[in-house]
């Protein structure tokens, strides 16, 4: 019976709790590492999926832009009697301007986009995306969309699309991929100071400047920036966006900070408003080089 | 009394147990290392299908001019060709997009650097224009993930 109390040695014990230690600090450490990037994988894919929701719902309506229905002359509840009337409210961009609504985001230059498309020979829809800050204390923006449907009864719905929204910025172009500046409706003074400065008001046929360009608009880009509701970076850090051409766009600097910002991007051809002319039709073999659009 | 009996567990035996354990554990966070870049992943391939949607846009806006719009990005250096016709501004519009230049810039030293989308080399964007028909073929992950989108122009 002389190794029945045997037991482990001092070394045996040391060691052992050598090695414990060192595999508890791995686990720790390891648990800790993957924790964060769920966490940071998380905020990344909740800021992916909700400016990509948004953006599909800019683009199906960039898409609709300006579609007035073969019927809607004749039948429009709003009162609608001339295509002419119909043609000047089909899409317009406020540039960094919001009136009495807002302060064009955060950083004040955020775009404001309103769209108009017949739903059915006698109804219009209006949808505006614009930004506003939330109203519980916190300094935080989101993207709104308005729907105005001009029927029997006007209805109204608003709807928050995405939230901590840093930039939001449309920029308009024509045929020819140069930007279209201004595009705006001026019902109910839906021309903001930029676009006023930019001739909007000035007579143009039938027309102002701003709706008539509404027909010129050929592509759409759409930017939009999202910033993560929760500090992901363990350093703060100075961040810049710039979204959009140059003195139409926005150009912002942050200050430092350990936010995660994507910025997200589509670009739509508003098929209802520059249309194309079939090629038997036109004189040249791109669009580019011919005047096949609105002709 | 037999006299193994009483012996316990000797130092050898704990470790190769330790060693046991160990790899499982090394594999449970090779999974959770898996399903985190899956995830990023999945955020970049959400990214190319609006840029491909955006290459198709620019094909539809330009239907009678489809046969210039044909495109090889292989790499991941993208330097603007200029022009003044419109394919030629588009495939640069592409080629700043696909890049994401001046979206976003982070400070660096004393410096600010473009965040830059996930690009490996073998990585390429093309598009192929066939009678009316035009196709974009994304690859990614050093050319072992291919997303193919289609549309018929004209």
């Amino acid at each position: 019976m002389k190794n029945k109390n045997l037991g482990f040695t001092l070394a045996e014990v040391l060691v052992s709790i050598v090695i414990g230690i060192m595999s508890i600090a791995a686990a720790f450490s390891a648990y800790n590492y993957f924790n964060k990037s769920y966490a940071s994988v998380s905020q990344k894919a909740e800021v992916s999926k909700s400016a990509r929701d948004a953006l599909s719902l800019i683009a199906r309506d960039l898409r609709n832009a300006g579609h007035i229905d073969p019927n809607f002359i004749t039948s429009s509840w709003e009162g609608i009697r001339s295509q002419t009337e119909a043609e000047k409210r089909m899409i317009g961009v406020l540039q960094k301007y919001y009136g009495s609504n807002g302060t064009g985001g955060r950083y004040g230059q955020a775009d404001q986009l309103e769209i108009w498309y017949t739903i059915s020979p006698y109804e219009r829809k209006e949808v505006t995306y614009f930004i506003l800050k939330y109203r519980d204390g916190s300094d935080n923006f989101f993207l709104q969309r308005q729907i105005r449907i001009f029927g029997k009864n006007t209805k109204t719905f608003n709807d928050v699309i995405v939230s901590h929204v840093e930039d939001f910025q449309v920029i308009l172009k024509d045929k020819d991929g140069n930007v279209l500046v201004p595009v705006c409706t001026f019902i109910w003074s839906r021309c903001g100071p930029t676009e006023i400065s930019q001739g909007s008001n000035q007579q143009q046929g039938s027309m102002l400047k701003g709706q008539a360009n509404q027909k010129l608009v050929h592509t759409a880009d759409v930017y939009l920036t999202v910033r993560s509701p929760k500090e992901i970076y363990p350093k703060a850090r100075r961040t810049k966006i710039k979204n959009g051409e140059n003195s139409h766009g926005s150009d912002i600097t942050i200050p430092a900070d350990k936010y995660y910002r994507e910025t997200f991007f589509v670009s739509v051809h508003t098929r209802n408003l520059a249309k194309h002319v079939a090629i038997s039709e036109q004189t040249g073999t791109s669009i580019g080089e011919s005047s096949s659009y609105n002709k | 009394m037999d006299k193994k009996n009483i012996k316990g567990i000797s130092l050898i035996e704990s470790l190769v147990c330790i060693v046991i354990i160990g790899i499982g554990f090394i594999a449970m966070l090779q999974l959770s290392s898996f399903s985190i870049n899956a995830m990023d992943r999945s955020i970049e391939k959400n990214k190319l299908n609006f840029l491909s949607e955006m290459i198709l846009e620019d094909l539809i806006g330009d239907p009678d001019n489809t046969s210039n719009y044909s495109f090889d990005q292989t790499g991941c250096s993208y330097n603007a060709k200029g022009g003044n016709k419109i394919h030629e501004k588009k495939k640069d519009k592409w080629r700043e997009k696909l890049e994401e230049k001046n979206y976003i810039k982070f400070e660096k030293q004393y410096n600010f650097v473009d965040k830059k989308p996930s690009c490996e080399s073998g990585d390429y964007k093309k598009t192929f224009i066939n009678s009316g028909v035009g196709k974009v073929n994304f690859s990614t992950g050093k050319g072992k993930r291919k997303k193919y989108l289609g549309v018929v122009v004209k």
